[in-house]
């Protein structure tokens, strides 16, 4: 079943002529741009945003234009199939975005929102700790109180977009000597003051996709709080159903179209497919596609707890294809095509078969490690599925 | 695709439910285990149903019946595989009913339809040959003296057998087997009874003839339902596991708060969800593009084949050595996984299926 086939199943007639403009619009507006161009990608997003198609679930006084779930839905499904190049400004629009609008003053609203949705302003996210990881509530960076500001020291990591973000979406401590979970607050820093220093943070791919941020007593105005002090617990938890919710919807479309690419490369190997490995592949076709549709059938709960069921599944869907995907390649899985591991972290040609590392099985393969990991560690989330959803007792 | 129940199918998923607790719990279910008991409420049950018109559900308004669709059906046959009910309604309402909608002639349908949604007649068909397996181009096209059709769903219970035959080349006839010999097999679950069924060629009244294709979507569209029936099946496996580690206690705690306990759980609800979307995906399909009818009963089946057999499994586990007795219900949802899974086509058979749909054989 195709993404076409599931939309004649699915689309009300107002929806369906949404996507007709839509998809006629890509077809007519969709680049090529190097996934590495930042400014290019900037570019992108603000034609995205000026033709209407960014900020849709968002309120229209803040520029978003206040349609439902299932645009967005619809959104995610022809923007795969359209290939348009990768978003620039994710934290941004999937969590930044989303957690201003559900917690933020009205002052921050204003300041903020449209410029994520224009790329304008690039965001990060700063929960993670070196000491801190599925434990979040260990956080340690300090925020001392210093009149009208608090006074920053601490270290982030794992902080995606930290290398070219304009502002950060931070977790902080303000009270030591509260129970952990209680004496923590939600701020909004400008990555460009004083004091505030990243680097990069390479992984095992070669690629620096995230780094760690360092604030070294920086001084954050009382104005960028995100709800009460202390409240910050609360604050993030809401950021975190929506970013596995928003993160879930837009990644089950990533999987249609990395399923479609495993059928490509195994169609295209000149030895025909033995019975096992079709049915490996028809297995992943089946998983996938349901999967995929669960997404769409669970989205009004996705805000809950039970995003957590799709991230889980997503993620070790992604993993299984990745590796099926390899696979097939048979001895030459043991190669790295292109330039391979960069070594400076700079564009270059490609080599060999002319395909970029990145988008090859291989690369999938290594990234795909980190899929049970970020976002919540596959552990902790089944937890939170029989606690949360299930309702089975905490220890 | 919008997977939302209306109000009314919302309504026949509450009712069903609440019905079901009242008229078919677990202590009716295991008089079944003891052919020495007295009779089981099944007959009651069965003509309780058709009160309430669920074998009228799928059949066509112009032939007596309330015309709904298969997602209707299969919102229905989650609450009944929950409630492992037997095979009666699966046999007559959908397979049966799917069978002569299909194929039937006009004084067929008109003769047996209406009063298969009346329930005032039982019926089911004979379609599994045992060199054709559920491949329905396999079937013998030569007429033997005797046509033997194996796994026949509740035949003994049924007043109208019929038998899905191939009529050589790309055809196939629909006919009334005339006083049949039913020989009951053991099947492993005893709640739907099975049956290997012979008639004698002279036996056979054809009332209808059609394609391979017009039998392998009656298979289908039968596939369908067993499938939400086996979702159902899981999610009670699911809310029994529940509701029994939040209780039992152990190192003095309830072992639900075990992590090894609580991942294996939240493992269950994920293949719960993932087929029973799936299951709702191909009861629309059904409804709305016929032309995918195949593969998305292959999807439906595969995933529900997973959910409910290792949720059975699962189940049995966390219930420690109580899951393991003849007391406690769960090994009856197991032999119902277990038999279901190889009903219709096992799951190697759909995947080839599928991987030949998608080029890859």
């Amino acid at each position: 079943m195709t993404v076409d086939e599931m939309s004649r199943l699915a689309d009300r007639p107002a929806e369906a002529s949404f996507r007709a403009r839509l998809r006629a619009w890509l077809e007519e507006n969709t680049p090529a741009i190097d996934p590495r161009d930042v400014a290019a990608l900037k570019d992108w997003q603000r034609t995205l945003y000026e033709a209407g198609w960014l900020g849709l679930t968002w309120p229209a006084e803040y520029g978003g234009q206040a349609l439902s779930f299932r645009e967005q839905a619809i959104f995610n499904e022809e923007a795969a199939r359209a290939r348009i190049p990768p978003s620039i400004n994710t934290i941004g629009l999937m969590i930044a975005g989303p957690a201003l609008i559900a917690v933020g003053s009205e002052e921050h609203k204003r300041r903020y929102l449209q410029r994520i949705l224009t790329a304008e302003e690039i965001w990060c996210q700063g929960f993670s700790e070196p000491n801190a990881g599925s434990d979040l509530a260990a956080l340690q960076t300090r925020a001392v109180d210093d009149g009208d500001a608090y006074v920053i020291t601490g270290q982030k990591i794992w902080t995606s977009n930290s290398l070219i973000a304009d502002y950060i979406w931070l977790l902080v401590r303000t009270d030591p000597a509260a129970h952990r979970h209680r004496g923590i607050t939600a701020l909004i820093v400008d990555m460009h003051s004083p004091g505030v220093s990243v680097k990069p943070l390479r992984q095992l791919t070669g690629e620096a996709e995230f780094g760690e941020v360092f604030f070294d007593e920086v001084r954050v105005p009382k104005r960028n709080r995100v709800g009460a002090e202390n409240d910050g617990w609360l604050v993030g938890m809401k950021t975190f159903t929506r970013e596995r919710a928003n993160i879930s919807v837009s990644l089950s479309v990533r999987l249609q179209q990395q399923f479609d690419r495993l059928l490509a490369a195994v169609q295209g190997t000149d030895v025909p497919l033995d019975a096992e490995r079709a049915r490996e592949v028809a297995q992943a076709f089946v998983d996938s596609q349901c999967l995929n549709m669960t997404c769409e059938r669970l989205a009004d709960r996705l805000f809950g707890f039970e995003s957590s069921i799709v991230k889980v599944a997503w993620a070790e869907m992604n993993q299984r294809l990745q590796r099926i995907g390899l696979s097939a390649l048979g001895p030459e899985a043991a190669l790295v095509p292109g330039r391979g591991f960069d070594k400076d972290d700079t564009p270059g040609p490609s080599v060999g078969s002319g395909e970029p590392f990145e988008k090859s099985w291989q690369f999938g393969y290594l990234r795909s490690r980190g899929n049970t990991i970020e976002g919540g560690t596959s552990e902790i989330l089944r937890t939170v599925i029989a606690e949360r959803v299930l309702g089975l007792p905490r220890k | 695709m919008n997977f939302e129940l209306n109000e009314e199918q919302a309504l026949l998923r509450d009712s069903a439910r609440d019905f079901l607790r009242e008229e078919w719990p677990v202590s009716e279910l295991r008089r079944m285990l003891d052919p020495e008991d007295a009779p089981t409420g099944a007959s009651q049950l069965w003509d309780k149903m058709a009160g309430l018109g669920w074998p009228a559900l799928l059949v066509p308004e112009d032939d007596g019946g309330l015309g709904l669709g298969m997602f209707d059906l299969a919102v229905l046959m989650e609450e009944t595989g929950g409630s492992l009910i037997p095979g009666t309604l699966h046999a007559s309402g959908l397979l049966a009913t799917a069978a002569l909608a299909s194929v039937g002639t006009a004084d067929a349908r008109r003769e047996y339809l209406p009063a298969i949604a009346e329930g005032e007649i039982k019926a089911t068909v004979g379609i599994y040959e045992p060199r054709s397996g559920w491949t329905a181009m396999l079937l013998d096209p030569t007429p033997a003296p005797v046509v033997t059709k194996r796994f026949v769903p509740s035949c003994a219970q049924a007043d109208l057998v019929l038998f899905f035959n191939r009529s050589g080349g790309n055809s196939v006839e629909l006919a009334v087997a005339r006083e049949p010999e039913v020989e009951q097999l053991n099947s492993m679950d005893v709640t739907r009874p099975l049956s290997e069924t012979r008639c004698p060629r002279e036996r056979l009244e054809v009332i209808g003839t059609g394609t391979v294709a017009d039998l392998q979507a009656t298979v289908d569209t039968a596939t369908i339902g067993l499938a939400a029936e086996m979702v159902g099946g899981a999610a009670k496996v699911l809310a029994m596991t529940v509701e029994y580690v939040k209780s039992r206690k152990q190192f003095g705690r309830p072992v639900g708060s075990f992590q090894a306990v609580q991942h294996r759980a939240a493992d269950m609800l994920i293949e719960i969800e993932k087929a029973r979307t799936g299951v709702y995906y191909a009861a629309a399909v059904a409804d709305e593009l016929p032309d995918q009818l195949g593969r998305a009963a292959s999807i439906a089946k595969t995933a529900a084949n997973r959910a409910f057999a290792s949720v059975a499994e699962a189940g049995i586990q966390l219930h420690g050595g109580l899951g393991f007795t003849w007391e406690q219900d769960l090994h009856l949802y197991l032999k119902r996984a277990k038999a279901s899974e190889v009903t219709y086509g096992d799951t190697p058979w759909h995947l080839d299926r599928i991987a030949h749909g998608l080029g890859l054989t």
